[in-house]
């Protein structure tokens, strides 16, 4: 009987509220200095079409799957376990131990790079800090030799066999393309060129080459 | 005791307040705009007081002096037992009888001693005593006045600054260890305070590192730049503000920042620390990089050896008359320096976000000048605080010159003293100066122990 009760007084209740609501004035034209809007003076909104199944495949086509497009609106740090991954995929041992080795480095940084610290409750950091992106770029500064040595043995984990120089030395565009994870232009080839001489020496212009790329490829998550 | 509705009220606001800021922040960086923007914004939507409260670091940095070796006791003549200091009584261990005052406006009785240092600082902001738990001497580690619940308060310290990002959370000196918490950072251990400065160099710029030479670091900033600004989305006003700190981080790399922070003949010189014993220079020495680190956002903390001199004989051959006037310059210099400098990330004075401990093995007898005894009344410890205005300044627990001890207890008033008690809220009030009031971020470690009924100054909210 009780709920019967209720039932019944909140049935009433939505009578008389809509009942109310039917009652009130038209909103339009809206009181001098109305702060509210109405049909007349405010973007009207077209909610009668439908969104049409073609239109949206082709607009995943172009823009890419929402996962990634939300990405393009914003720069978040690559993430801890990312960059281990990364390092692995392109040569680099993250578990490597010697004094300033990149995976030393890596195990060592955890702090600068912001990891998460679960007994006291804190999570990753997401945002792009100067001490997180001067450690990661120190990784990859640190790691280039061993990039080198992996594309020269043709070991390198994501893209076997590819080649980053030519025996002349010069920037190759497939081996660019393996570190970047996406096509390399010939703006990217150029850059990668001017790189390795304007260093001290070739050698070092190469490395110095493999840390700029990686740095710019791996910036943002 | 029951909270008051106001109380219950202002806790739900900076609850409220808190989930208000971090949503903002993830937001913020979920769309690529800037913290400052943020703020702006913040300032804008929800005041002035939450936009100054999102800017804050959650923490303070510190500075841990631990006085191994008996070192300690030299702080208990910068700061000394008030009544021992008053009554003068000829054979105390008070260095300069007759002389001092009672500092005006402390929340709790204070000395001001000819060798008392920060005495211009306001009453609020003075130094915090505490005599607590039990002497320990010749220990490296006091157990006593360091571990709280298990918890190593060093440790703990680093785990409550977790929030704040820096290359290297926390940097011991000359063997000093930090212990564990949970979420407690590792130290980095270097032999003497001036080699902190080569910690913070990246390993590129380091001798025979990639970016060491200076014409390779130059081209390294440049190509990062041009290899940057041909991803597509480097120019969206979503990601470029992302992008000009890593071009800023680029060119870091390069730079060797050991002229940046290496200690200058002129910082010696302000601190008074050009003709001293070696013991004080070092503890000089830290400050100074101390200061210059936490500048920069490199480290959070730094734990440094204090005299570690077993000064025994020390009121017999004299030192007692001079090394304290040398450490007040010393103290001195570094709180000018704090004042006087603020911090690059959050653009405030690091005097205002800095904590500054001293703790260790034993004070020694502050009744007995003659042979300066490690035995202390009733086997008390001591531990002192400047806690940036976190915490009530003056002494909780005293000695008296008839040498009776008087404990505290949770609301800070004079109790029957016990060694464990009174060590677990000095601790605690340690871990709530560096959380900045925060009783929720300390009550892992301090459990159950609150310190803003009595000790620790309410956070504003």
């Amino acid at each position: 009987m009780k709920r019967i009760g209720y039932t019944l007084a909140i049935l009433a209740s939505s009578v008389l509220a809509s009942a109310c609501t039917d009652d009130l004035p038209p909103s339009d034209p809206l009181p001098p200095g109305s702060t509210g809007g109405g049909d007349g003076n405010t973007f009207d909104h077209d909610n009668t079409g439908t969104i049409s199944p073609w239109e949206l495949l082709d607009r995943l086509l172009k823009e890419g799957p929402p996962t990634f497009t939300s990405h393009m609106h914003s720069c978040p740090k690559v993430k801890y376990d990312t960059l281990g991954s990364i390092l692995t995929g392109v040569g680099i041992d993250a578990a490597n131990t010697a004094a300033v080795s990149a995976g030393d480095l890596y195990t060592s940084g955890q702090s600068a790079l912001s990891v998460a610290n679960y007994p006291n409750r804190i999570r990753e950091n997401v945002m792009l800090s100067t001490s997180g992106v001067s450690r990661e770029f120190d990784i990859f500064a640190a790691g280039a030799p061993e990039v080198l040595a992996a594309f020269t043995a043709g070991t390198i984990a994501r893209c076997p066999g590819v080649k980053l120089f030519d025996t002349a030395g010069a920037c190759q565009p497939e081996g660019i393309t393996c570190l970047l994870g996406t096509i390399a232009t010939s703006q990217h080839v150029q850059f990668c060129n001017l790189t390795v001489t304007s260093a001290s020496d070739v050698a070092t212009g190469q490395k110095l080459a493999v840390a700029a790329i990686l740095a710019a490829a791996y910036t943002c998550e | 005791m029951a909270k008051t509705p106001f109380a219950k009220r202002d806790e739900e606001r900076e609850v409220t307040r808190r989930a208000l800021i971090k949503w903002t922040l993830a937001a913020g960086a979920a769309l690529g705009v800037s913290r400052g923007k943020i703020m702006e914004i913040l300032e804008r939507t929800a005041g002035k007081e939450t936009a100054f409260a999102a800017t804050e670091n959650s923490s303070c940095r510190t500075i841990h002096l631990v006085g191994r070796n008996g070192g300690l006791a030299w702080a208990t003549l910068l700061f000394p037992q008030v009544d021992i200091a008053k009554q003068s009584k000829a054979g105390q261990s008070y260095n300069r009888p007759g002389m001092g005052m009672m500092a005006p406006g402390t929340a709790k009785p204070l000395w001001f001693s000819p060798d008392t240092p920060w005495q211009d600082l306001p009453p609020s902001q003075q130094f915090t005593g505490f005599v607590c738990g039990n002497s320990s001497a010749h220990s490296d580690i006091n157990a006593s006045t360091s571990i709280l619940n298990g918890n190593n308060v060093f440790s703990f310290a680093t785990a409550l600054q977790a929030s704040t990002p820096a290359v290297i959370p926390v940097v011991a000196v000359n063997g000093l260890d930090i212990g564990t918490s949970p979420g407690g950072a590792t130290a980095t251990a270097v032999g003497s305070p001036d080699q902190i400065v080569g910690l913070f160099n990246s390993a590129a710029s380091r001798a025979g590192g990639l970016l060491s030479n200076s014409q390779d670091a130059t081209t390294y900033a440049v190509q990062y730049a041009a290899f940057a600004q041909l991803n597509r989305a480097s120019s969206r006003s979503t990601q470029k503000i992302s992008y000009n700190t890593a071009v800023g981080a680029a060119g870091l790399l390069g730079v060797n920042l050991a002229a940046k922070l290496a200690i200058q003949p002129a910082d010696l010189q302000r601190y008074g620390a050009t003709s001293v014993a070696n013991n004080i220079k070092a503890i000089a020495q830290g400050f100074i990089v101390a200061v210059k680190a936490f500048k920069a956002g490199l480290t959070n903390s730094v734990v440094l050896p204090f005299m570690g001199d077993d000064p025994h004989p020390a009121f017999a051959d004299g030192r007692s008359g001079t090394v304290p006037a040398q450490l007040k310059m010393i103290f001195d210099g570094l709180m000018a320096d704090l004042k006087s400098t603020t911090d690059e990330v959050t653009n405030k004075v690091l005097a205002d976000d800095t904590v500054i401990t001293i703790m260790g093995d034993t004070p020694k007898d502050c009744t007995q000048s003659n042979g300066w005894p490690d035995g202390t009344r009733n086997g008390s410890g001591m531990a002192f605080v400047y806690s940036a205005g976190h915490l009530k300044s003056g002494w909780f627990g005293n000695i008296d010159s008839n040498g009776a001890v008087t404990g505290f207890d949770q609301t800070g008033a004079d109790a029957t003293f016990n060694n464990a008690n009174t060590a677990k809220l000095a601790l605690a009030s340690i871990a709530y100066a560096v959380a900045k009031g925060d009783e929720r971020a300390i009550a892992p470690f301090a459990n159950g122990v609150t310190i803003s009924n009595g000790i620790g100054i309410p956070k504003q909210l």
